[in-house]
């Protein structure tokens, strides 16, 4: 898939990672046109490119930790899996040893424990970026350090009896923001955008009154939250680690489809009802047909497979949850179930001509 | 690669406590806006838990008007006041309308042992002993509103009177048998749970391990056979609510040596 700028690799181990794809695709096609009789190489010349292709790699693989091989390159996925679970494990380990000795600390003992855990972490993640090129360690004690920032303004809110505000969200994802973009972090960053999307809920809710713990139930601002997420995947960045962008689209194009289910289907629920009701129904079914298929469209265009997937999957829920919406109450089950059958196989039809679509691009 | 964002991180760290104790601060100082005394019947400890050594006190109170079969004081007028919509008519086919809005943030004011509580025992439900009720909290609610200084103005009684963030509710009441009507009613007071601070658990965590105080001895779903229940709270806890209406925990004291046994 060829990759537009701002997919670009930015990080230096990826573009190192890049090179020994390309190494490696280049030995593989040598060979094929070699035995297919279409090359041959003059004599020596061969193992002047060998050697050559050698010493890349080597010096890649010392600077970059490059996975040469697919075995090397299941281990790092398998890497990356473990690196979660321990993230996530050793998170819940922090915050259940806190629960389990804060009652015996006095209060500014509890305060200074509470701000110094996520600023050691902090320091803790620095010094595992500098001396591990591959963050693996960086990326768990990243994932800890958010956490117990997470456990920092929950428990100051309990120790001082606070009222629940909105605005932990606000400092969390700032703090996520950060972290991801000084490391390179996709899940933190995923995570932040999330948490800033959530305080603009929350803060919409709260301003119209709405108690904003449920604020949820009123989804409506994710709908120009989703398409800034989406616009900020464009943002000219200097340094913008891999994959960023593709966070951010996806980000928001769920941020953007997912609330139209529950819009379009319970309006009368979901929505602050700023227009009348049959205006907002209209609205949100057109919406709820036509945005996933101009996502489709347009991740077509700019070869953004992912865009195209998370579209495509809530295209075929919308229409499911519509049909019932539309038809449960009004035909026979037996013919209601047909109906759902057929557009499921016409589903998989155009679904797979867009497939064939995207392999031609 | 640069490392302002570490900073940064840092920085928000920093300045998100400063802002937090800064508040509890603010709000701790200069005079409180209301000084209560409340027994164990008011602030009920919360269970214990093996993983969480902290210790924390329950805000308890009664709405006598939640299951009355009338609006009362929390009709649609109220509720229009704290800002439901409330401009269609209250009929049946506009249930829909009144059941799917959200709750909404709001003050409610809770009266210690005052006119109210003395209404509500001379005038129980029906069926309900003055035994029973007396075992209840006596922190009745009695007023909510948008605006918290207006309800203090309305309730000045610091020591009786305590104006609290809550999260009201509205219920669509209509059992075919009368006409419908709207009915308001608080779902949860802020914070929901006190801190105890270290300090101040020892009488507390002196009370023996199973001793209760008897809320409701007709509908204690805790009564445990071989516990018997205490006829009279354990502990008096004196509470402050400072400028931001957020609360302490001034002082703990036993009542007496009336822990059951």
């Amino acid at each position: 898939m060829i990759q537009t700028r701002d997919e670009r690799a930015t990080d230096p181990r990826q573009d190192a990672q890049r090179r020994v794809d390309q190494v490696s695709a280049f030995t593989r096609e040598l060979a094929e046109l070699e035995r297919a009789g279409v090359l041959a190489l003059p004599p020596g010349q061969r193992e002047q490119i060998e050697r050559y292709h050698g010493d890349v790699l080597a010096t890649l693989a010392r600077r970059f930790d490059v996975d040469r091989t697919d075995e090397q390159r299941q281990m790092a996925l398998g890497m990356r899996v473990a690196s979660l679970l321990g993230a996530v494990t050793l998170s819940a380990a922090v915050v259940l040893f806190f629960y389990r000795v804060w009652g015996l600390l006095t209060t500014p003992a509890q305060v200074i424990s509470l701000i110094a855990v996520p600023l050691l972490m902090l320091l803790a993640v620095e010094v595992a970026a500098r001396r591990e090129p591959t963050r693996y360690i960086a990326s768990v004690l990243s994932l800890i350090a958010a956490a117990s920032f997470a456990l920092n303004l929950s428990v100051v809110g309990a120790i001082f009896n606070m009222t629940p505000t909105p605005l932990v969200l606000a400092a969390w994802a700032a703090f996520a923001l950060a972290v991801a973009y000084t490391y390179g972090l996709r899940l933190l960053l995923a995570g932040g955008v999330i948490a800033a999307m959530g305080y603009g809920v929350a803060a919409v809710a709260s301003a119209t009154g709405l108690d904003w713990s449920v604020s949820l139930v009123r989804p409506e601002p994710l709908l120009l939250l989703g398409p800034l997420a989406i616009a900020a995947s464009f943002w000219p960045s200097g340094v913008r680690p891999e994959g960023f962008a593709r966070t951010w689209r996806l980000v928001g194009v769920g941020a953007l489809l997912l609330p139209l289910l529950f819009l379009s289907t319970w309006t009368e629920v979901f929505s602050y009802r700023l227009l009348p009701l049959n205006v907002l129904h209209a609205v949100y079914d057109i919406a709820g047909f036509g945005l996933p298929v101009v996502a489709i469209w347009y991740g077509i265009r700019r070869r953004w497979t992912d865009v195209v997937n998370a579209a495509s999957g809530f295209l075929v829920v919308f229409i499911y949850a519509k049909c019932f919406d539309w038809w449960w109450e009004l035909i026979p089950r037996y013919l209601f179930f047909l109906l759902l059958g057929g557009l499921a196989i016409g589903s998989m039809v155009i679904l797979g001509r867009l497939r064939l679509r995207l392999k031609e691009v | 690669m640069s490392r302002k964002g570490l900073w940064v991180a840092a920085v928000v760290v920093i300045v998100s406590n400063v802002f937090a104790l800064g508040s509890a601060g603010i709000n701790r100082g200069g005079e409180p806006d209301a000084v209560l005394n409340l027994t164990e019947r008011e602030l009920r400890l919360a269970p214990r838990e093996a993983e969480n050594t902290a210790m924390g006190l329950r805000l308890a109170w009664i709405d006598p008007a939640a299951n009355a079969q009338e609006p009362g004081w929390f009709d649609a007028a109220k509720l229009a006041e704290i800002g439901f919509d409330c401009s269609r008519p209250v009929t049946a086919e506009n249930a829909s309308h009144y059941r799917t809005q959200p709750p909404r943030s709001t003050y409610a004011v809770l009266e210690n042992e005052g006119a109210a509580w003395q209404r509500y025992l001379a005038a129980p439900p029906a069926g309900a002993e003055r035994e029973v009720l007396e075992r209840q909290s006596h922190l009745v609610l009695i007023d909510v509103g948008h605006d918290p200084s207006a309800l203090r103005a309305r309730y000045p009684d610091r020591r009786r009177t305590v104006v609290v963030p809550a999260t009201a509710r509205m219920a669509f009441v209509n059992d075919g048998k009368r006409t419908p009507f709207l009915r308001g009613r608080v779902s949860v007071t802020y914070p929901m749970e006190l801190n105890v601070p270290r300090h101040l658990r020892p009488v507390l965590e002196s009370m023996p391990p199973g001793a209760r105080y008897a809320f409701d001895r007709r509908f204690d779903r805790l009564d445990r056979p071989g516990q018997p229940l205490a006829d009279a709270p354990h502990y008096r806890v004196v509470v402050k609510w400072g400028r931001s209406l957020e609360p302490w925990i001034e002082s703990v004291q036993a009542i007496g040596q009336t822990f059951a046994r």
